[in-house]
């Protein structure tokens, strides 16, 4: 019984150290690339990411403090952005278009994917991407540009992360839009843009469904 | 679907290593009476964590680590001759370690979701599926090297549980071995904070022991069938939090005590129940 224990405790071993190395050394060309944000994770990365939204050029709607923490978005310095071999999970293209379906997955794996495409964006753009959570917006009023969002929780509802969008018909806020914190869902090509010194993530040409109750 | 993702991936493989390495050292733990020590050891994490945050270190280990070490050693070392006996001492940093944490966090923390960050730490809640590839590695290593530290220094580990007091009538370097098994949960204990929140590491250190002492009697049989019984139970416990949307670490524990219940039911029909 013991050796049987034994076999099977080594294989277990054997097999875990395998895909470990299988997987890093395969993601090891990334970290070659200089991904500053590769390395953020755990709560030391949620508290500096506060910290760095809190510098963020971008000012929040202060109108509906108790909506989505929008904050939560990530900035992306120019540098973050690099070159990468890395594969990206292979989504495949359904019948709507869509190759990033979100929709299709768990809220937890949903806040993973969402936190891959805010740190490792250039594995996405272009890519089309569907998603279903909570509306928010803030308007800058510095550039008298409005900005929107698709905010997702994670199983444990204390984290949220969220994408910008982009709609192809804007319309008019607030008549064209669900309420702050209602359900949304999204679908836009992905994309990054630069504003001043920081790199966004966005969808594009975004299209969005709704229930005007929620 | 879900194993395509990179993140998922990493998760699973850390998570195994994790749920490995802290059931071996679990059984020694179990049978020193120091069940406890994972969670005051968590707790300590967590107030080193939240320094580490404060102060901007880039890589919290270098801070984490080391005081969680050094804390083990304290309680491992001290608790049985020391004024303050080892549970009390446990409790004594467990909750002043949290409290400081805690405390710290939301005086000088300037973060815009403070909650999120304390359920993040004492829950997991998703930091284990959002691992980078830098903190993979780590735990690999980490993890092999306690495993390699574990089988190399099986048998000393055995006769130091199991009879200190012989142990070191033969000559045996007691106090030598109590550092390393307090190495080696200081790090497993860093390590599980990602997967399963300093709150609930204590199950995943003490479950899976207790579990296969329902089942073996040996040293080595529990030891090998904790092992086995703490990967089944966190693979089992990452793939119902992934379909059901369930929190990782509390399902993980959950899982870790049905298998109790089952194994404890599958003792009381064997009759090798032991207490």
């Amino acid at each position: 019984m013991n050796r049987k224990l034994c076999n099977l405790v080594g294989l277990f071993v054997t097999c875990g150290v395998l895909l470990s190395l299988a997987s890093c050394s395969k993601q090891g060309n990334v970290a070659k690339g200089g991904h500053v944000s590769a390395s953020q994770t755990g709560v030391k990365d949620i508290l500096q990411s506060g910290l760095a939204d809190q510098s963020s050029t971008i000012p929040q709607d202060n109108s509906d403090p108790s909506g989505p923490d929008f904050a939560s978005l990530p900035a992306y310095t120019s540098q973050s952005v690099p070159p990468t071999e890395e594969t990206v999970p292979s989504f495949s293209k359904n019948e709507e278009g869509i190759e990033v379906d979100l929709t299709e997955l768990s809220s937890g794996a949903v806040y993973s994917v969402v936190y891959d495409m805010m740190f490792q964006p250039e594995n996405y753009v272009g890519k089309v991407v569907k998603m279903q959570g909570a509306f928010d917006t803030f308007f800058d009023e510095a550039t008298g540009k409005r900005y929107y969002a698709c905010v997702i929780k994670d199983a444990t509802q204390c984290c949220a992360q969220g994408i910008e969008f982009d709609p192809a018909q804007p319309g008019n806020y607030p008549d064209d839009y669900p309420v702050l914190g209602g359900d949304c869902t999204v679908i836009g090509t992905f994309d990054t843009y630069m504003e001043g010194e920081q790199r966004y993530a966005t969808l594009r040409q975004a299209t969005m469904t709704f229930s005007k109750e929620n | 679907m879900y194993l395509q993702l990179p993140l998922v991936q990493r998760a699973l493989i850390v998570s195994v290593l994790i749920a490995f390495c802290s059931a071996l050292l679990g059984v020694t733990l179990v049978l020193k009476r120091y069940s406890y020590i994972g969670d005051g050891l968590s707790h300590v994490a967590f107030g080193a964590m939240s320094v580490a945050a404060i102060v901007g270190l880039t890589n919290e280990m270098l801070l984490v680590l080391p005081v969680t070490i050094i804390c083990a050693i304290l309680l491992l070392r001290t608790g049985q001759n020391a004024k303050i006996k080892g549970d009390a001492l446990i409790a004594m940093i467990s909750v002043g370690a949290l409290a400081l944490g805690y405390l710290l966090m939301n005086v000088f923390s300037t973060s815009s979701n403070l909650s999120g960050d304390v359920c993040t730490t004492l829950f997991g809640s998703t930091s284990i599926l959002t691992l980078s590839k830098e903190k993979v590695w780590l735990c690999v290593i980490l993890s092999i090297l306690v495993f390699i530290g574990f089988l190399f220094f099986y048998n000393k580990l055995f006769s130091v549980t199991f009879d200190e007091q012989f142990s070191r009538a033969i000559g045996m370097k007691v106090d030598l071995y109590h550092f390393l098994i307090a190495v080696m949960i200081a790090v497993i204990i860093v390590l599980a904070m990602t997967l399963v929140g300093s709150l609930l590491i204590s199950a995943l250190v003490i479950f899976p022991a207790l579990s296969s002492m329902r089942l073996f009697k040996s040293f080595r049989s529990v030891t090998i069938c904790a092992a086995v019984l703490s990967l089944i139970c966190t693979l089992i416990g990452i793939i119902v939090s992934l379909l059901y949307s369930t929190p990782v670490g509390s399902t993980i524990v959950t899982v870790d005590v049905a298998g109790f219940l089952i194994c404890f039911l599958a003792g009381k029909i064997r009759g090798g129940v032991r207490t």
